[in-house]
């Protein structure tokens, strides 16, 4: 009976490190766990999208022919989440720690503050996980608006620093069309002014 | 002779009883197919209980249509001898099936809670394999599209939106196969393209 304590702890201690790194692997290597909103009180604002890739590719099949480069882009991207949250006397505190928990777990994985924009009482941040010099293996942009809302971007895929901008325009994410434009190469910035 | 005549009678009165029987059979065929259009499948009615449910107070049911496939497979060949412009016949191939419901919440109803809906509506809806794709709240509306988790290809697309606007609970459920729409895009990109290679 004595030795069959420790045996049960140490099960049951084994089965959350398994199952804890099982939810790690299931989040793809651009993705970043924002974890659970909920809608503000008081009729507040609140908006969530969550498109997976096979939508997304869905979406591609009708840009194909039209516009194969987006389509060709979109085929890239494999998770998008977008967050927008209004933010009232309730949720204000919850949703600032929040924000800056995962501004903390983004450095402390390696992302790249590629953005920083702080005015009034405005708060822009863009991160960048990058493979290489070549790839973009996520894309994550938080936005804190003061007293108004909050926004959570998430962007997973495969994507060229030089298509940004074409996923900032196409999502209408203008801090990514912004950096978009300034990691395009200058001959193809070139291509476009003509 | 006698028992030729009863043997003959009994036998005009099963056939008797199998005529009475089969139209009974086909009228209550006829009966629960007509209902069938006012009924929402087993799965959109859970999910109607569910969010009536977690939206509390009085609900009046004010429609609920359902189309199935065999109604519009009956529609899609008989639109084959009307002539019909390509855009709309596309439209009608690509919708498999679909299922309406509109509900009005009585007056005087409490508030609704949008986070508590959500949770209510992503729990019904993840049992059975679906995941939320938009989900919107703001004052007195809350739109919900529900996409399967796997298995959404172009030729098997289903999709389940719930709005609420105001008093006004609409609950929509359609399938639908993309691939006649798709082809239909591709034609007018043709169009175009040779357009412009005559110019």
């Amino acid at each position: 009976m004595k030795r069959l304590m420790p045996i049960t702890a140490g099960i049951s201690i084994f089965t959350m490190i398994a199952s804890a790194a099982l939810c790690a692997e299931t989040l793809l290597p651009g993705q970043i766990d924002f974890g659970k909103f909920s809608p503000p009180g008081a009729g507040g604002e609140f908006v969530e999208v969550n498109l997976s890739s096979s939508l997304i590719s869905l979406g591609a099949r009708f840009l194909e022919k039209e516009e194969p480069d987006v389509a060709r882009l979109l085929n890239s991207v494999q998770l998008v989440r977008v967050n927008v949250i209004g933010l009232n006397d309730e949720n204000r505190a919850d949703i600032e720690k929040r924000a800056q928990r995962i501004r903390k777990e983004l450095e402390n994985k390696g992302w790249e503050r590629i953005v920083t924009a702080q005015k009034d009482e405005q708060d822009v941040g863009v991160y960048l996980k990058t493979h290489g010099k070549e790839t973009v293996q996520g894309v994550v942009v938080l936005v804190t608006e003061g007293k108004k809302e909050a926004v959570f971007i998430n962007i997973v895929g495969d994507i060229k620093p030089e298509q940004l901008a074409q996923l900032g325009d196409r999502l209408h994410i203008d801090p990514l069309k912004k950096i978009g434009h300034a990691t395009e190469k200058p001959e193809e910035s070139e291509k476009s002014e003509k | 002779m006698n028992s030729i005549k009863q043997v003959k009678t009994a036998a005009t009165g099963r056939k008797g009883y199998l005529i009475i029987l089969t139209l009974l059979a086909t009228g209550a065929l006829c009966v629960f197919g007509i209902t069938g259009y006012f009924r929402p499948s087993s799965d959109t009615a859970a999910l109607q209980r569910s969010i009536i449910k977690s939206a509390g107070g009085q609900w009046d049911k004010k429609i609920a249509v359902r189309v199935g496939w065999c109604t519009m497979a009956f529609v899609r060949n008989g639109l084959r001898f009307i002539p019909l412009d390509p855009e709309p016949r596309a439209a009608i191939e690509a919708l498999r099936g679909v299922e309406v419901g509109v509900y009005n919440q009585a007056p005087g109803a409490r508030c609704i809670d949008p986070g508590a809906m959500f949770s209510v509506t992503d729990k019904a809806m993840s049992r059975s394999g679906w995941t939320r794709a938009v989900g919107v709240a703001n004052e007195n509306e809350f739109v919900a599209v529900y996409l399967p988790s796997k298995g959404i290809s172009p030729g098997n697309m289903k999709c389940r939106v719930i709005v609420l606007h105001g008093e006004t609970l609409v609950v929509v459920s359609a399938r639908a196969n993309l691939k006649p729409l798709i082809e239909i895009a591709r034609s007018h990109l043709d169009r175009r393209e040779l357009s412009l290679a005559f110019r």
